[in-house]
């Protein structure tokens, strides 16, 4: 196996690759904690509904609520308590990386953020104009870094998509700006 | 036993409709291509190829998503033994077997075992499949609503306590499902609830997207953290096809892992991987060559991959027998039939027989589609594996973006799937289970309204959902479950310390001695380096067969 060279910028996620930070296992706990608070005050503001019964409309969710801020507390105490004998890297209790290549968060951040910017510019510009620049932005980020590649890639899976799910499934694709020439 | 031969009969009038054989010899193939392409599992390929089934009949739609993951089990192999990178986690045994006699110029034989190994115990388990679950499905009309709201707890319990590292984050994954799954109207009294003034949340969250966010959306994302090449090929085909004597030598492992992948695919939560292991280790006692496996054994390339082929059939039957998924591929499959108007839950089959029809035929159909055409699939799948990873991740995300719009034309659920992806990833990424949210998302809804509905019927009586035999036996199992799982949880967090401190105290001892003699190996007294960070990452070994390959630490899926 070839180790991919580490680009500028993605050495102090290297160090993160293979593990899992305890700091961010605690903001995530906190987070679950937090939103086990706001389920808690939800539930407690929703009206009775008209149908009376031992169980309300929102004694469930209540419930649902109380048990992931007992759960959520329980992750935060047993963190905070081997805060000091813990090292920052933890083994990872979820999905690894794969061993020996350097991992970016950042990648995955730009990666989401591209595809919710053409969701919501999508209806706008038209699913023609605007799939070539997602597919080209996601193969640019993850490393495909040739012209030729990327515009042969951008225009022929587009052409694909817009055969497949506009001509043969009939789905009504936005055409955005290329409204009146579709 | 009637309805038992019904169903293979109805299957069988399935399996000579023209349509229904064309959907399942493409769902094969594109199964089996999806499967080669390591880290696409089966619940990434049933997301991304969903759209396909929409212009299917409900019945043709059952059987190409069925015949997709028989497909998905008979492809990850390939990569396996030729490239030494197992396509799935339950893959990862053929992988060290196989790859070992790919290198020793037995590839034909490898994939020979794989091939025989997979389809018979595919073929197997079918029968198995039908044999659990029709009887399941008439035990249900006895059901009333405490025992369905009591399989409903287990189904989610099993999932919480079996899957995942840790327990407690299994069920806070569920109980953020259940969350999820109160938006929108209140079961009992229609109030719209959790909407907080947006429109589209009035009638709740629609299942597809939440799902496909959660467990392939999610999956994508992660996988985008790193740019690697899947490993090159080495080497094509080489050697022949087993003979007759090496074939019979292979029926006993297959018959283990027929039995022992059906058996652990049943359970919700335990899926493929702990079947195929099991497996082969009960191949390898069995074995009048033990001392093979590991080395190149054809008859545990046997075992693993008929473990594999029937844990999926394993895995449908509490999916189609109790409604209740019992992995990520099964959540997104019931899913992806409530596309197509089947509703999931507990009366499923009842209410439409015909799905189980369309499912024993997806089976029976793929197995036929890849017996005849599974040798040549495989070496066209030879080049498949050197496919651009980064290409196949961005049309990945792509088609599963188009494809939740085309569910209902709807931006929002395009948004919904988004959100949920990357909710999904920080899930993925810290051990909180998406196959246990997905499920509870699946499954919320019926939960509340049954346990809800149910102590209206019962005039409040709580003792009917604790009482009664069947609910009293399966909420005990439902907490003895949960109790394995702590227990698991809190064992494998001290294993986990022990290795945390073993591994500090081994690079202490190593960054001593670089600090007094310049060079590792030779311990000195000198003061540890005070702000030395253990490493918690096994070293990348070129010769691993997991090499190069996407975490096999996933949901089951």
């Amino acid at each position: 196996m070839t180790t991919e060279p580490e680009r500028v910028g993605e050495k102090r996620v290297v160090d993160r690759a293979e593990g899992m930070d305890k700091r961010l296992d605690l903001s995530m706990a906190i987070v679950v904690t937090a939103f086990g608070i706001f389920l808690m005050i939800a539930a407690s503001l929703l009206s009775p509904g008209s149908i009376a019964g031992p169980i309300g409309t929102g004694d469930v969710a209540f419930i649902t609520g109380a048990l992931t801020v007992l759960l959520g507390l329980s992750l935060v105490i047993r963190r905070l308590l081997r805060w000091r004998a813990d090292p920052q890297l933890l083994p990872t209790e979820g999905s690894a990386d794969v061993p020996g290549y350097s991992a970016s968060l950042s990648r995955v951040g730009l990666v989401w953020l591209a595809c919710v910017i053409y969701t919501v510019v999508l209806p706008w510009v038209g699913f023609l104009l605007v799939t070539p620049l997602l597919v080209g932005a996601l193969l640019w980020l993850l490393d495909v870094r040739r012209w030729r590649h990327l515009l042969l890639l951008s225009s022929i899976s587009t052409a694909a998509l817009y055969v497949f799910f506009g001509l043969i499934l009939q789905v009504r694709l936005p055409h955005g700006l290329l409204e009146g020439v579709l | 036993m009637e309805l038992f031969l019904n169903t293979f009969a109805e299957a069988g009038l399935l399996l000579v409709n023209p349509n229904v054989v064309i959907v399942m010899l493409i769902g094969a193939i594109l199964g089996s291509i999806a499967g080669a392409l390591p880290g696409i599992t089966t619940t990434l390929a049933v997301s991304v190829t969903l759209p396909l089934s929409f212009v299917m009949s409900p019945e043709a739609a059952v059987a190409f998503l069925v015949a997709i993951t028989v497909g998905v089990n008979y492809g990850n192999s390939i990569p396996a033994i030729l490239v030494g990178v197992p396509g799935t986690p339950t893959a990862v045994l053929t992988a060290i077997d196989g790859y070992k006699l790919h290198m020793q110029g037995k590839s034909g034989l490898a994939l020979g075992a794989q091939y025989f190994g997979g389809l018979v115990g595919q073929l197997i388990s079918t029968v198995f499949f039908v044999a659990l679950v029709v009887p399941l499905s008439q035990l249900l009309y006895v059901f009333l609503t405490p025992e369905l709201w009591a399989l409903h707890l287990l189904g989610m319990t099993a999932i919480v306590a079996l899957a995942g590292k840790n327990v407690f984050k299994g069920l806070i994954a569920a109980l953020f499902g259940l969350a999820v799954a109160m938006v929108g109207p209140d079961p009992v009294s229609l109030v719209s609830r959790f909407h907080f003034g947006v429109f589209e949340l009035r009638g709740g969250f629609e299942v597809v997207p939440v799902v496909i966010g959660a467990l392939a959306i999610s999956e994508l994302i992660r996988s985008s953290r790193q740019v690697y090449s899947w490993k090159e090929v080495s080497g094509g085909f080489q050697g022949r096809f087993p003979r007759w004597f090496e074939l019979r030598r292979m029926m006993r492992p297959i018959g283990i892992g027929a039995v022992t992948g059906t058996a652990m695919g049943v359970i919700p939560g335990v899926g493929g991987t702990a079947g195929t292991f099991l497996a082969y280790q009960q191949a390898k006692m069995w074995s009048k060559h033990p001392e093979e496996f590991g080395e190149g054994s054809v008859e545990g390339i046997a075992a693993n991959e008929s473990a594999q082929n029937a844990s999926q059939a394993g895995e449908m039957v509490p999916t189609f027998g109790f409604g209740i998924p019992g992995s990520g591929s099964m959540v997104l499959l019931l899913a992806a039939l409530t596309v197509h108007g089947f509703v999931p839950g507990p009366l499923l089959i009842q209410e439409t027989p015909e799905m189980l029809y369309a499912a024993t035929a997806g089976l029976l159909g793929a197995v036929l589609v890849l017996a005849a055409l599974g040798w040549p699939i495989a070496r066209m799948l030879l080049g498949i594996v050197t496919i651009n990873r980064s290409i196949v991740l961005t049309i990945a995300l792509v088609l599963s973006i188009i494809g939740v719009y085309a569910l209902r034309n709807s931006i929002f659920d395009v948004v919904v799937m988004l959100v949920f992806g990357g909710i999904g990833y920080f899930m993925l990424r810290y051990g909180y289970s998406t196959a246990a949210f997905a499920l509870a998302v699946v499954l919320g809804g019926s939960f509340e309204g049954l346990l809800r509905r149910g102590i209206l019927l019962t005039d409040s009586d709580w003792g009917q959902f604790f009482t009664r035999p069947i609910t009293l036996t399966m909420v005990i199992i439902s907490i003895l479950l949960l109790v394995y799982g702590i227990v698991g949880t809190i064992r494998t967090s001290r294993r986990m310390r022990a290795r945390v401190a073993a591994t500090a105290a081994e690079q202490s001892a190593t960054s001593r001695s670089v600090a007094t003699h310049g060079r590792p190996g030779v311990t000195s007294d000198s003061t540890a380096d005070p702000n030395s960070t253990p490493s918690t990452s096994p070293s990348p070994t070129s010769d691993s067969p997991e090499s190069g390959t996407p975490s096999t630490q996933k949901d089951p899926s």
